[in-house]
C-alpha cells in the first residue's frame, strides 16, 4: 500500500505492507534509528514519537495509520528539541541512554502542551515512559531545567 | 513482533464502512486508534484478515450536549479526558478517562474502541454501565439503541454483530449528577487491579434520587452493581448504607486469588475505596 508520511518535515512516499508498524517504518524504511523498540508491548515508551504533535507509541501504531500525518522524531531539527537534549546532558538524565530517545520526545510534547508544568503534572504525563537506570531523579531535573531554559529564552526574546 | 499479514481499509464515510462490513463479514475487525487490537495482532493471539481502520469517518468523532450528552466512536481519550463540555456535563467520564493507561496510549486511544473490546480490565465499559449509558448501534440495514447494561456479554464479548458499528454514545444522566472513577492499580501496570465508577444525584432532603454503580475487572466482563444500586436509592450515605452497599455490591463479583493478591485482601481494599468513594462524592453535594 502506498503511503505519504511526512517525517520531520520531509515527505515520504513509500509502498509498505500494512502489517508495517510505525516504528519499523522509521527505523527500516527510513533509516531513522533514534527512535527505539524497548518492550515492543506499548509500556515502556521507549518508541514515542509525535503524530501531528501528539506523543504516540510507535510500536503500537501502524504505519500506514500515520498515512496523510506529520511525524516527528528525535532526529527533528526543532531548536526547543536542542534545548531539552543539552538538559538532559547537563543534568546527567540518562545512563544507558536506551529510554532516552522517548523520554524526550515525551518531555517535548510536556512542555509544549504546559509551559508552567510542575512536578506534578510532569510525573503524572510521564507515566507512560520507564527507565531502569537513573530512578528518574535526574530526569526530572533534566525536565525542569528544559522549562526553565525555554521560559528564558522565551522572555530574552521578547 | 509483526502481526499476521492483513489488507487494510480506512473508509472515510459510514456507508463505506457498512459495505465494507457487509463484505467481509466475520473476516473483519474495526480498529479505532487499535491500542488493544495492535498488540493483540502482534502477540498472534489473533489474525484477521480484513482490518478496517474508521479514523477517518469525520461523522464518528465529536462531542455534542443536547439535552443529552452525545459522543462519538472515534473520539480519543485525551480528548475526553480534556474536552469542556464533557468536563461540565459528565465528571466520572472525564475523571475516568484521564486514568486509562498514559498519555501516549490516551493520545491514540478511542472511547469507543475502549467500549468495544470489552476487555473486563478496560475502564470504560464500567463507567457507562454506571452513567447507564445508550449506544446507537448501526449496519446497513438500520440504526438501534442498545442499553450499556445489554451490551456487554462476557469477557472481549459484546452484543454487537460482525456488521454493526458503534455510531453514537449517549448519556442522559448529566444534570446534576456528580460522579467519580475509583481506579487501584499496581505501579507497573496501568490496567486496574479493579475500579469503581460511581454516578450520584440526590434528592432535596439528601437522600439519594439515582445512582449508578460500574465495576471494572471484578468479574468476566465490567458488571452493574444492581442490587447495590437500588438499595441505595432514598437513603442516606452513612456508614450503616455503606456497608450494607458494599455487601450487596460483592454479589456482583467474582473474586479470586490471583496475582494481585488474596480475595480476603482485595475485599477489603475494595470496600475502603467503595465506601471511601461513595462518601466523598455525596460530600460534594
Amino acid at each position: 500500500m502506498m503511503v505519504n508520511i511526512d517525517v520531520n518535515g520531509k515527505e515520504y512516499k513509500k509502498d509498505i505492507e500494512p502489517r508495517m508498524l510505525l516504528v519499523s517504518f522509521l527505523r527500516d524504511e527510513l533509516n531513522l534509528t533514534g527512535t527505539h523498540i524497548g518492550c515492543d508491548t506499548s509500556n515502556c515508551g521507549a518508541c514515542t514519537v509525535l503524530m501531528d504533535g501528539k506523543s504516540i507509541k510507535s510500536c503500537t501504531v501502524l504505519a500506514v495509520q500515520a498515512n496523510n500525518h506529520k511525524i516527528t522524531t528525535i532526529e527533528s531539527d526543532d531548536p526547543k528539541l536542542d534545548v531539552i537534549k543539552q538538559a538532559y546532558v547537563d543534568e546527567n538524565g540518562l545512563q544507558c541512554g536506551f529510554c532516552t530517545p522517548g523520554m524526550i520526545m515525551q518531555t517535548f510534547y510536556i512542555l509544549e502542551n504546559n509551559e508552567n508544568a510542575d512536578e506534578e503534572y510532569i510525573k503524572k504525563n510521564l507515566r507512560g515512559n520507564l527507565c531502569r537506570c537513573t530512578g528518574y531523579k535526574s530526569i526530572l531535573d533534566s525536565i525542569k531545567k528544559a522549562e526553565e531554559k525555554m521560559k528564558g529564552e522565551i522572555s530574552v526574546s521578547k | 513482533m509483526y502481526p499476521d499479514k492483513f489488507e487494510y481499509f480506512a473508509p472515510d464515510s459510514i456507508s463505506k464502512l457498512e459495505q465494507l462490513l457487509d463484505k467481509y463479514k466475520d473476516d473483519s475487525k474495526i480498529m479505532a486508534g487499535g491500542h488493544s487490537l495492535i498488540p493483540l495482532l502482534k502477540l498472534r493471539l489473533t489474525s484477521i484478515p480484513y482490518i478496517i481502520d474508521i479514523s477517518n469517518i469525520k461523522d464518528l468523532n465529536f462531542v455534542e450536549y443536547n439535552d443529552n450528552l452525545e459522543i462519538g466512536p472515534m473520539t480519543r481519550t485525551a480528548e475526553v479526558a480534556s474536552n469542556k463540555i464533557i468536563r461540565d456535563k459528565c465528571k466520572l467520564l472525564s475523571d475516568a478517562a484521564s486514568k486509562v493507561a498514559d498519555p501516549q496510549v490516551r493520545n491514540m486511544g478511542t472511547v469507543g474502541g475502549d467500549i468495544c473490546e470489552a476487555d473486563p480490565r478496560n475502564d470504560m465499559p464500567a463507567v457507562m454501565l454506571a452513567l447507564n449509558a445508550e449506544f446507537e448501534v448501526t449496519n446497513s440495514k438500520g440504526s438501534r439503541i442498545i442499553k450499556a447494561e445489554d451490551f456487554f456479554e462476557d469477557a472481549y464479548t459484546t452484543a454487537l454483530e460482525s456488521n454493526d458499528i458503534l455510531t453514537k454514545i449517549i448519556i442522559k444522566n448529566t444534570e446534576n449528577y456528580y460522579g467519580k472513577y475509583y481506579k487501584y492499580t499496581t505501579l507497573s501496570s496501568d490496567f486496574a487491579v479493579f475500579a469503581i465508577a460511581i454516578n450520584m444525584s440526590l434528592n432535596g432532603d439528601k437522600t439519594v434520587k439515582d445512582i449508578g454503580i460500574g465495576l471494572t475487572n471484578l468479574n468476566n466482563t465490567a458488571v452493574k452493581a444492581k442490587d447495590a444500586e437500588d438499595y441505595l436509592k432514598n437513603k442516606r450515605i452513612d456508614d450503616k448504607t455503606c456497608n450494607d452497599a458494599f455487601n450487596l455490591l460483592l454479589k456482583s463479583c467474582d473474586i479470586e486469588d490471583d496475582i494481585n493478591g488474596k480475595k480476603e485482601d482485595k475485599e477489603k481494599i475494595l470496600k475502603d475505596i467503595f465506601v471511601n468513594g461513595l462518601k466523598g462524592i455525596y460530600k460534594v453535594f
